[in-house]
């Protein structure tokens, strides 16, 4: 397909895309605390379009909410109020031991001061399931990110199974997708949604941010090798076998949003936080923007 | 083919003509970045810099190398007329990355001593190595803004 973009008679300016959906991330982390119970349920009874949350296994393999492998020490303390150290990994308990342990939410996030804090323990899969179920909302897309990092969490297969296993029983009509930001991952769930007879849709997360790299080298690597071809949104995505991508705002270009509009890959953008970038991305020709703060979107 | 190429194009005496501040190849600084500057400044910005191109002269009169980050291209100028301190001509061009086609590029150029000013259109599909298809195109009006050599041959 050929686009003209006549940018002398101003006519790439475009309209707001209502089609463009608006994924609370972290369950709407600006006003409750990340991946908490309160975020998900509260996303939920605000109708949000999209509820985007991160999933990681605990020992017994129950999926349950959070961002990183191990217990959040920036939003967890003990059940004393004792802080959390770095690196506890929560494959190392099972679900009764998490829950018998930790609570998270209680502690002011400094980027967003006005969230609601309580402390929680973790909320499960299942939870979210059920909450879903109940609030009978069959408009919400769900976004499942899968944090499957080797050697911190239970293998791929894993995480497949028993996300896969609870979707399937839930019987929900609601859209949804999973994302992650390695291949395995997202393979793993391709294959065993294969043998259940369930088509799973999938997106990429791009690029991979990892502890030992800094977020800026991260970036600005990815954006050298976009720039000299080597790295192509609707390729990667290809190369992932997806569905689709996620990236962060920052990467992303009109010509490669067009493309992938064109080419039916769904591009997905996050994050963006404040009301001037989802004024601009909600005109994109996207699938999808994930905020933090969702009541300032002006599209979905 | 493309290492023949290059190792043809590495053996050429080539000679530097111009930088082109806003290059017309591919073109989608103006069309896409420029809208986004008081969105998030650092985007254009840093895509600004990546589009700057070297121009460079083959033997063949008329015909340049424009290289930058985003785009090498093999362009042709041909000579229209003189007017007053201006000289005018015409280009067309193929464009790559990183010697992979993704388009085609003409207009018309004007040089004032040592600025030079074009006007045309970029005719640009998305294709990469990394996606090297040509499903989806774009055509976009470009302005080129360079400094250095005259255009074409004198």
């Amino acid at each position: 397909m050929l686009t003209l973009c006549p940018w002398l008679l101003l006519g790439c300016a475009d309209d707001v895309r209502p089609e463009v959906v608006v994924e609370a991330h972290r369950g709407a982390a600006a006003y409750w605390s990340e991946n908490s119970r309160s975020a998900l349920l509260g996303s939920i009874a605000a109708g949000y379009e999209g509820i985007e949350f991160d999933v990681v296994l605990t020992a017994d393999h129950v999926p349950v909410l959070s961002h990183d492998p191990t217990v959040n020490p920036h939003t967890c303390t003990t059940l004393d109020g004792e802080g959390v150290p770095e690196g506890v990994l929560i494959m190392d308990f099972t679900l009764e031991e998490l829950q018998d342990t930790y609570l998270c939410g209680g502690i002011e996030d400094p980027e967003f001061p006005d969230a609601e804090l309580l402390a929680e323990s973790h909320m499960t899969f299942d939870e979210l399931l059920v909450a879903l179920e109940e609030a009978g909302d069959p408009r919400i897309e769900v976004h499942i990110d899968v944090k499957f990092e080797p050697g911190e969490t239970p293998e791929a297969d894993a995480f497949a199974v028993s996300i896969l296993d609870a979707w399937r029983r839930a019987e929900l009509p609601n859209p949804w997708f999973v994302s992650a930001n390695l291949t395995e991952a997202l393979e793993a769930f391709t294959d065993y949604g294969y043998w259940w007879d369930l088509r799973v849709p999938t997106s990429l997360i791009w690029p991979r941010f990892t502890p030992d790299v800094s977020s800026t080298a991260t970036g600005l690597k990815s954006e050298v090798l976009k720039g000299l071809g080597l790295r192509d949104l609707v390729g990667l995505a290809e190369e992932a076998g997806a569905d689709g991508i996620a990236v962060p705002y920052q990467l992303v270009d009109r010509g490669s949003a067009l493309e992938a509009q064109e080419l039916g890959v769904d591009l997905r953008v996050w994050t963006l936080n404040s009301p001037k970038l989802l004024e601009t991305w909600c005109t994109w020709p996207i699938g999808g923007v994930i905020t933090d703060t969702p009541d300032d979107a002006p599209c979905g | 083919m493309w290492l023949t190429l290059l190792a043809t194009a590495w053996a050429l005496p080539v000679s530097f003509e111009r930088v082109d501040l806003v290059a017309e190849a591919p073109g989608t600084w103006l069309a896409d970045e420029v809208g986004m500057i008081g969105v998030y400044p650092t985007g254009p910005a840093l895509r600004f810099v990546s589009q700057i191109s070297a121009v460079w002269s083959l033997p063949v009169e008329g015909l340049t190398v424009q290289t930058s980050l985003t785009s090498q291209n093999l362009d042709y100028e041909g000579r229209l007329f003189d007017c007053g301190d201006f000289r005018f001509a015409w280009h067309w061009g193929l464009q790559t990355r990183l010697l992979l086609p993704t388009g085609w590029m003409f207009g018309l150029a004007a040089q004032w001593k040592v600025v030079r000013f074009g006007l045309g259109l970029s005719v640009i599909s998305g294709a990469s190595w990394d996606h090297p298809s040509w499903n989806h195109w774009r055509v976009l009006p470009t302005l080129g803004l360079g400094v250095g050599r005259s255009i074409a041959a004198d």
